[in-house]
């Protein structure tokens, strides 16, 4: 019922439903109001007045005592008759007031009020005794009267005015409590209503805003789908009001839209099948979309045209007939398109050709990487075989070197029994030296001995001479001693003979001694220096020791790198052999190229393109020059890459390649 | 040969010492010679000819002492163990007197006979021929003979006396 009404009478009932609570709410409000102010109006305007009233005769009563108290003792009289008869003339116009206000229901009330008024009267009439005894000077009795039956009134009556005060108090009391339970019932009754009220109105503006919004929040998304680029949507209506006509007219739109986009889409699916024929049918979309329609129609058509002569040209194209063309003018890209085509075709046509020729540069550079490689297998086992000698030579180093330690050690132990030896020889030549020079000592000794025998031959000599002259001298008697002295003087000279003879035995003796104490000398002289070359030596070997050592430390370092290089080389080797392996497939694939490159019709342009790329070529024929100069250089850069692409292979010696340069 | 030569040269017959100077055998007649001693020490003279050397004491007798190489003009030589003083007699006015003369080395006593004797060569002969008596072939050597009266003039002689 209410989901076909309209928007506006859709609000109505809410906002209805709001307004009706709101008067409930206003009505009660004033209605519960207005008692309060029936009741705080009846309590100030009655019972405050009665209690006020109350309160000023009790005060006016107590300045009347007072005032007679100050007459009883002497005071100004006219001024304290004054306050009297003022006090009197107020009590008067309050107590009337009082009565007027009187609650006549009321019975407390009157039997209190009653009380008061005869209270009042018994003390008037004191008042009026007392007056005579004041008029009359009458002192004594003033006192008397006044200290008994005057005061006793006086206090009834003011005991009546605060009974009655205290009623009045009273009532005000349950007034003021009669106002807040008034008061607090209306709360409660408020707030009742204000929350059912609001229940209601929630209730009601939830289910009209649901109502609203829902529809709304659909076409909302609808919209934003179709922002989006979704065409596929379904739309019901299932409400007459605004709503539903916004969502009719929407669906109305999205099948237009879709309509389109399905025509569109069998369109771009019948190119995309490579049907260029179809087309959409103008006569089933309105306005606008008719004219796009046309448009599409029109692009197709823009576009088969060129694309059929494309198709011509790429199919000769396909056939190897690379001197194909388009040759219709075409308007805007398609004339870019159709020069990039033919662009294209000259470009594939003139890199056929230096594919041609670039195969047999090719065919020829892998003629020589071929020779290369083979030539490179040939000098990398010719360089195994060297290695396998240097590491058989270095063996035997290793072993001589092993050797020469071993002499250098029995070579020492040689020297130390040298040392010994020499000092044994050294202390041989001393006692030899000592007992030359006895020998010279002793020749000399004899040597002394000699001369003595030959002074005493020359001495025997002269004498036998004289002896002889004297004999001469004797004449014939003399004969006879003559023959005597002439044999003393052949005893003297033999004796002078033998002593000579003797002499020069010993001179050659002493000689002798001097010469062999010389040699004796020199031979200690040799023997120490022969000491100081055996330490000279055993130092000597004692380093040739130490560079044995050095040299076996040395020689195992030069066999791990020979190790190394022998793997280096057993790689070059299997290098090469692929290497050429590979160029002599380079080579096959080469000529498989050529004849691929030689089916397709290209010659036409043939010389000029080839002209074109002389220098290029010109290049290529220099750098296969420097290849063939340089094969051994290659293959060393060949070997070198190899090395450095496992660095983690390096042996761990301190400098490998400073080693190698070494042994260079 | 002359007759008178053949005299004079028999009349040298007799007894020589024989003794060397510079290698060449000399020989005095054993008549003139008073006695051989080994060189002892002698007393230099001053002012005297250079071929005095000086005095010797013999047993008490002051003799001058004569180098005969330097007499005869000879190098000198240094004396050794066998360098020998030959101490002669010479008959002067004034009485007997005794010169030493030096000598290298004193041989042998020979007796030479006539057949042995040769006169003074002409030549050959490094002395002055004044000295030399006659030459004597004795045992394949060649002694010269020297004439000792010869060997000093009576000037010389009592010079060499003053040196005494």
């Amino acid at each position: 019922m209410l989901k076909n009404a309209k928007i506006g009478a859709k609000l109505s009932v809410g906002f209805g439903i709001l307004i009706a609570t709101v008067i409930v709410i206003s009505t009660m409000t004033i209605v519960a109001f207005t008692k309060v102010n029936e009741e705080v109006i009846n309590l100030v305007d009655v019972n405050l007045v009665k209690l006020n009233n109350a309160s000023t005769i009790e005060s006016l009563v107590k300045d009347q005592l007072s005032a007679y108290k100050s007459i009883a003792l002497g005071e100004d009289y006219a001024q304290n008759r004054r306050i009297i008869n003022n006090s009197i003339s107020t009590n008067n116009s309050e107590i009337e007031s009082i009565s007027k206000l009187l609650n006549p229901e009321n019975r407390e009330e009157a039997a209190l009020w009653t009380t008061f008024i005869n209270a009042r009267t018994a003390f008037r009439t004191a008042m009026t005794i007392m007056d005579g005894y004041i008029e009359a000077g009458d002192e004594e009795n003033i006192l008397l009267y006044g200290g008994n039956e005057f005061t006793k009134r006086q206090t009834d009556y003011i005991s009546a005015v605060m009974n009655f005060a205290d009623f009045q108090a009273e009532n005000m009391n349950s007034a003021g409590s009669s106002i807040e339970y008034t008061i607090q019932k209306s709360i409660y009754s408020f707030i009742f209503i204000i929350i059912l009220g609001l229940l209601v109105s929630i209730t009601f503006a939830v289910i009209i805003t649901k109502m609203i919004t829902k529809p709304l929040t659909e076409c909302v998304d609808i919209a934003q789908n179709i922002g989006s680029g979704y065409t596929d949507i379904k739309i019901s209506v299932d409400s007459k009001d605004e709503t539903g006509l916004l969502k009719s007219a929407m669906k109305n739109m999205v099948e237009s839209i879709q309509k389109m986009y399905n025509d569109c889409v069998i369109l771009s699916k019948a190119a995309q099948a490579g049907n260029m024929q179809k087309r959409i049918n103008a006569s089933n979309h309105e306005n606008d979309f008719a004219k796009l329609v046309d448009g599409i129609n029109g692009i197709l058509d823009g576009v088969v045209y060129p694309m059929k002569e494309t198709m011509e040209v790429m199919d000769r194209i396909a056939h190897k007939d690379l001197t194909a063309r388009i040759v219709t003018k075409y308007p805007g890209d398609f004339e870019a398109l159709t020069n990039n085509i033919n662009l294209a075709a000259q470009t594939l046509e003139e890199s056929l050709i230096q594919v041609d020729m670039a195969v047999e540069q090719i065919s020829a550079a892998s003629n020589e990487i071929s020779s290369g490689s083979q030539t490179l297998a040939e000098a990398t086992s010719e360089q195994a075989s060297s290695l396998e000698e240097i590491s058989s030579s270095l063996e035997e180093i290793n072993s001589l070197t092993g050797n020469n330690a071993d002499n250098a050690k029995s070579g020492l132990k040689l020297a130390d029994l040298a040392v010994l030896a020499v000092d044994a020889g050294n202390e041989a030549m001393e006692k030899m030296n000592n007992a030359m020079e006895a020998i010279l000592k002793s020749s000399q000794e004899t040597g002394k001995i000699l001369k003595n025998i030959d002074e005493i031959a020359f001495q025997t000599n002269l004498l036998a001479l004289n002896a002889a002259v004297e004999a001469a001298h004797a004449g014939d008697a003399g004969k006879g001693f003559a023959v005597v002295a002439e044999e003393v003087k052949n005893l003297a000279l033999r004796s002078a003979e033998a002593a000579k003879n003797t002499n020069d035995l010993i001179d050659e003796a002493t000689r002798n001694s001097e010469m062999g104490s010389r040699i004796v000398e020199q031979v200690t002289k040799s023997f120490m220096e022969m000491k100081d070359q055996f330490n000279k030596v055993k130092s000597i070997v004692n380093e040739i020791s130490a560079s044995s050592d050095e040299q076996a430390h040395g020689v195992n370092q030069i066999n791990t790198g020979v190790n190394e290089m022998n793997r280096v080389t057993q790689q070059n080797a299997a290098n090469a052999e692929e290497s050429a392996s590979a160029a002599e497939e380079l080579n096959s694939q080469a000529a498989e190229l050529k004849g691929m490159v030689g089916s397709f019709n290209i010659s036409k342009k043939h010389t000029a393109v080839g002209y074109r790329y002389t220098t290029q070529n010109q290049k290529a024929l220099n750098v296969t020059n420097e290849r063939r100069k340089t094969p051994t250089q290659l293959t060393y850069q060949k070997s070198q890459k190899a090395y450095e692409a496992k660095p983690e292979t390096l042996l761990p010696l301190d400098s490998l390649d400073d080693d190698f340069d070494d042994f260079k | 040969m002359t007759k008178k030569e053949i005299v004079e040269a028999s009349s040298h017959e007799g007894k020589y010492l024989t003794f060397n100077l510079m290698d060449e055998f000399f020989g005095i007649n054993v008549e003139r010679i008073l006695q051989i001693i080994a060189i002892p020490d002698i007393t230099q003279i001053p002012k005297t000819p250079l071929f005095v050397k000086g005095v010797i004491n013999l047993r008490g007798k002051i003799v001058p002492v004569i180098d005969l190489r330097l007499r005869f003009k000879l190098p000198e030589q240094e004396y050794n163990d066998r360098t020998s003083i030959v101490i002669l007699k010479f008959q002067t006015e004034k009485g007997e007197i005794f010169i030493g003369i030096i000598v290298d080395k004193v041989i042998e006593v020979l007796d030479i006979h006539k057949k042995e004797i040769e006169n003074t060569p002409t030549f050959g002969v490094e002395l002055d021929t004044k000295f030399i008596q006659a030459m004597a072939k004795v045992k394949n050597k060649v002694v010269t003979l020297i004439d000792v009266g010869n060997i000093f003039t009576d000037t010389e002689l009592i010079q060499i006396q003053k040196s005494k």
